[in-house]
């Protein structure tokens, strides 16, 4: 059995809001940016790009690359076009929010660190039924897969856990650990809410009126007024320009237009303009970007001596 | 001496499907390596649930048995004088072995004369055989998806692997395996024990240990437990269980210690079709359903639980939340799906291909309808043109929310259907959409319906015909296509027909309709698509996919209880069709029993094999014939032929038998004086293409030469 870091003895009880555990939304986040600090994470910001995942943040798809080690926590906005429902469905949402955990290595005890969080989130496992359902996950646009698990709590999926074994067409070594929080699912189970749309986001203010509005209007526009014409314009000219950039040597700006072309296809989808047939193809067009911007980002941190790796 | 042996490999949670097969590799390679190093043992064991997999050996033996050894060592020539006396390098080569010169031998090899020593080898300690044997039997488990871990080092497994226990009798057998120590210690349930471990001291204890640490070990007693709960959590809510195996075996592989808790979602949901609600809850939540006690679905749900004993109501509250938000997405794809009848989605399959060069699903559709039309001529006249509409409407349903979002696949058909009926579509034709893929897993009823049949017929071809003419062909355990059971399929719906059909001109029709497919000829594999522009190509292709049916035909004759050999002899000469081939095996079946059986046997065959040595077959020319028993043949044959012939066509091979064994003492005579093989090729010739006229009629009814000799 692995050995304890002596951090994960005691989890953190936060009692802020004068409850003896989180409740809003924003208590959650906050529960979670401290327990993961007290665990030696930096604790990050959302990378300001849209994007479907907190694994595309290049705080875990270029930092997961190459021997260096990191630990970070951060929460990603996430935009899935196609999962909007004008505000209607209790639960789906074309934006969302991620809190993502980095672990590089992976621990050996990160399962154990994980349910730690739990019980920090007042969600102890003893009184809850709580499974690790296999999920092999893969990102066919990031050339990504590993292995892991889904983790339900009382039959709701609250986390992505995954072993990332390859990153951009890499192989991997050492393996970055992946917790995934989805923050809306925990903390509507945590409120004892049947809808998003009920939950506090803290601060005395409803979720739904930070965030109902920009449903509605952003299901339109990705169902309904996206410009198609454009969308594919910018998909092209995404594509020129990351390329252009990965020959100049500049990887970090040139992975910001492979997340930008990711985006553009991730709306073009929504817009029905791809065929299924199309689909594929556009997937491999983002998937080589990736590629190439993840062998090109190995070398940069080569040539710059790998800084975070131990001096022996 | 004996010990028991128990090894353990705690891991993190493994996929449920992962754990038996690894258990079973387990066992194999244990009885394997034990008996390659001949080490008894009374028996081997293996048990797991998702965070163990445990191999128990029962009184293992304890020490390797001695061995005595012939070791090679220098030439006779070398090794003893002239005088026959041992030399210095005699006495040099038992030294270093530690026998004495009397124990050194001459013996003959291929490279001629040389010294042997007799030489005893003390077997080694089991303890030691272990330590090496468990850790390199570790990593050479295979899973379908095996994965790295910590530092990304070599070491593969399903999931990182947390502990090794290995204890023989009581003492522990030490090795490591990359970073990992084993160590007598267990760790019980992640929730319903304490985190530390439980330390084990001999592998008699280990099932007590585990017990004290709330583990289920063995996967049938998980099962067991869950079905007994499932059962009485429905008994005493006055509800009838939706039995489940494969889900019972699925959520005890998910679990350590199983519970059962019992509630209800918002029975709003029950205007779903019921297939979705059992589906959202059984495919995505692993969640039994019931039905009440007018058979129809309640609003009640049954989870299995990994044992949590606190808070059940928070469980349950967690769980019926879940279906919520699960059903509500379903209702609002069935209501978006409904708002297009069900053929405007033929368009749509136009964007969708069906298999790379094959063209997409529309094509596929227009595809099926032409065939179930053709196979409704042959088989299903009144069902055509119901038949037809299903047809063409069958795949409609790939590509609305429901099965389309990949949420629901496993409702194709059953959703088209359901659309179909709303469309107002006429309910044989909402039937026949429903059962397209009927028999869908080995065991599987064919569709009810006759145009149910013709579509689901037409499918199975279309889908055998394409996968093959593009390349895409089954080979040993590589069927993604399910081809196999396809095939199966086709016999199985066949066989319930009225009329037969030629499995050939089905084949070629459907091959027809793919080459008349428009397609961007650069674009393809010149090699695999060689049958577009290639006759003989496509007349091969053919013949592949009749003998791919052939053995299905097979499968199914033996599985109906006839013998492997008669089976052979029915089809190797004719298996074009499905039902004249069921018919010859149960005729055979009589026929064997006949007293007569086994003379006119040996004579068909002995007219069969001899055309093994036949050229080309010639028209007989009876004026070359000879006196005696060659023209006595051929006149009895030419008076029994017509009657043998007829006889078949109707169905009648006992009374085709009665006809052709008539002829048994003429072969009898023909074989003991005509000289077949003559000398003058025109006469040889003619006797060849003579008795293959003989073997043909024969043949009608069997292969003769492939029964076993009784």
């Amino acid at each position: 059995m692995p050995s304890k870091t002596p951090a994960t003895k005691k989890p953190a009880k936060p009692a802020k809001s004068g409850r003896p555990y989180p409740y809003s939304f924003q208590e959650i986040i906050l529960v979670l940016q401290e327990f993961w600090a007290k665990r030696g994470c930096c604790i990050m910001q959302p990378y300001d790009i849209e994007k479907g995942a907190g694994t595309f943040n290049p705080n875990t798809f270029l930092r997961s690359l190459g021997p260096e080690p990191w630990n970070v926590g951060y929460v990603e906005p996430s935009r899935r076009p196609r999962d909007g429902r004008y505000g209607e469905n209790p639960n789906r949402c074309q934006m969302f929010h991620q809190y993502q955990v980095i672990l590089k290595p992976c621990p050996n005890d990160i399962v154990q660190l994980y349910l730690d969080s739990l019980v920090a989130l007042g969600l102890d496992p003893s009184e809850h039924d709580i499974r690790f359902v296999e999920d092999d996950w893969e990102s066919p646009t990031l050339g990504a897969a590993g292995l892991g698990w889904q983790v339900w709590l009382d039959g709701l999926e609250i986390t992505q856990f995954t072993y990332f074994q390859q990153v951009g067409g890499i192989e991997l070594a050492p393996i970055s650990g992946e917790i995934t929080y989805g923050l809306e699912r925990i903390a509507m189970y945590i409120q004892k809410k049947e809808s998003f749309w009920e939950m506090e986001y803290g601060a005395g203010i409803g979720y739904a009126e930070v965030f109902r509005e920009n449903e509605r209007q952003f299901s339109r526009f990705n169902f309904e007024e996206a410009d198609t014409a454009l969308l594919f314009r910018d998909f092209e000219a995404y594509e020129g320009e990351a390329k252009k950039l990965i020959e100049k040597g500049l990887v970090l700006p040139a992975y910001d237009y492979v997340i930008k072309a990711s985006h553009a296809f991730n709306l073009l989808e929504a817009r029905g303009a791809i065929s299924v047939t199309e689909r594929t193809g556009y997937i491999a067009r983002v998937r080589g970007l990736a590629r190439r911007t993840a062998t090109a980002y190995v070398k940069l941190r080569e040539s710059l001596g790998h800084p975070l790796l131990p001096t022996p | 001496m004996h010990q028991d042996l128990v090894y353990e490999i705690g891991v993190e949670e493994l996929p449920a499907s992962y754990i038996e097969p690894a258990l079973r590799q387990l066992a194999r390679d244990a009885e394997a390596f034990f008996k390659t190093s001949r080490l008894a043992y009374d028996s081997v064991s293996v048990a797991g649930t998702p965070r163990r997999l445990v191999l128990k050996a029962g009184r293992l033996q304890e020490r390797k048995a001695d061995i005595d050894e012939e070791v090679m060592g220098p030439s006779a020539k070398a090794a003893f004088g002239a005088d026959g006396k041992p030399t210095l390098v005699a006495a040099g080569f038992a030294k270093s072995r530690g026998v004495e010169l009397s124990d050194l031998s001459v013996k003959t090899t291929p490279k001629g004369d040389y010294v042997f020593a007799r030489v005893r080898k003390p077997g080694r300690h089991t303890m030691d055989l272990l330590a090496e044997w468990l850790p390199q039997e570790t990593r050479a488990l295979s899973f379908p998806k095996s994965m790295r871990w910590g530092q990304g080092g070599p070491l593969r497994f399903a999931r990182p692997i947390q502990w090794l226990l290995a204890l023989y009798g009581k003492q522990p057998v030490r090795f490591s395996l990359e970073h990992l120590a084993s160590a007598p210690q267990t760790y019980g349930h992640r929730f319903l024990a304490k985190a530390q471990p439980i330390p084990v001291k001999s592998a008699a204890d280990f099932d007590a240990a585990l017990k004290k640490g709330s583990v289920m070990l063995s996967q049938v007693e998980r099962e067991e437990a869950i079905r007994q709960a499932l059962e009485a959590a429905c008994a005493k809510a006055g509800l009838a269980l939706v039995a489940d195996d494969e889900l019972v075996s699925i959520c005890a592989n998910l679990v350590e210690w199983p519970g059962v808790v019992l509630g209800q979602f918002d029975p709003r949901y029950l205007a779903l079709p019921e297939a979705i609600i059992i589906t959202a809850l059984r495919e995505h939540q692993r969640i039994f359903s019931a039905r009440g006690a007018d058979g129809r679905l309640a609003a009640s749900f049954l989870v299995v639980t990994n044992g949590t004993r606190k808070n059940l109501a928070g469980v349950l509250e967690g769980n019926s939340q879940v279906l919520k938000a699960r059903l509500e997405d379903a209702k609002f794809f069935v209501e978006e799906d409904q708002k297009r009848p069900l053929e405007s989605y033929l368009e749509d399959l136009k964007t969708v291909t069906w298999l790379e060069g094959m063209g997409s699903v529309h094509d596929k559709s227009e595809r099926l309808r032409r065939l179930a039309e053709w196979l409704c001529i042959h088989l299903q006249p009144e069902a055509k043109a119901d038949a037809a509409r299903a047809a063409s409407l069958a795949k409609c349903d790939l590509v609305t929310h429901v099965v389309g979002e990949k949420e629901y696949t496993a409702l194709q058909g059953a959703m088209g259907s359901l659309y179909a009926r709303v469309s107002g579509e006429a309910e044989a034709v909402a039937l026949a959409i429903a059962e397209q893929y009927r028999p869908s897993f080995s065991g599987d009823a064919i569709p009810a319906s006759p145009a149910g049949q013709m579509v689901a017929l037409a499918d199975k071809l279309d889908n055998l015909v394409g996968c093959f003419a593009a390349g895409l062909i089954p080979s040993g355990s590589q069927d993604p296509y399910a081809l196999r059971r396809q095939a199966a399929g086709v016999v199985a719906i066949l066989a319930a027909q009225a009329a037969d059909l030629s499995l050939r001109e089905a084949l070629e029709f459907t091959l027809n309709l793919h080459r008349a497919l428009p397609r961007e000829s650069a674009k393809l594999d010149p090699a695999a698509f060689a049958w577009l522009s290639d006759p003989a190509q496509a007349q091969a292709l053919l013949a592949k996919l009749q003998d791919f049916l052939k053995a299905r035909l097979e499968a199914a004759l033996v599985e109906a209880g006839h013998s492997q050999d008669r089976v052979a002899a029915v089809l190797s000469r004719r298996h074009d069709q499905v039902r004249e081939a069921m018919a010859r095996a149960m005729a055979l079946d009589q026929l064997v029993l006949r007293d007569d059986f086994d003379m006119a046997a040996q004579a068909f065959s002995r007219v069969t094999n001899i055309l093994a040595k036949a050229g080309e077959v010639v028209a007989v020319d009876a004026g070359l014939l000879a006196d005696g028993p060659e023209k006595l043949l051929h006149e009895r044959f030419l008076a029994v032929r017509p009657n043998a012939e007829r006889a078949c066509q109707q169905g009648r091979f006992d009374l085709a038998f009665d006809e052709l064994a008539g002829l048994r003492s003429a072969i009898d005579a023909y074989f003991a004086e005509v000289m077949v093989m003559a000398e003058d090729p025109r006469t040889r010739a003619n006797r060849l293409s003579f008795l293959a006229q003989v073997a043909g009629t024969i043949g009608l009814i069997a292969d003769f030469t492939k029964l076993a000799k009784r």
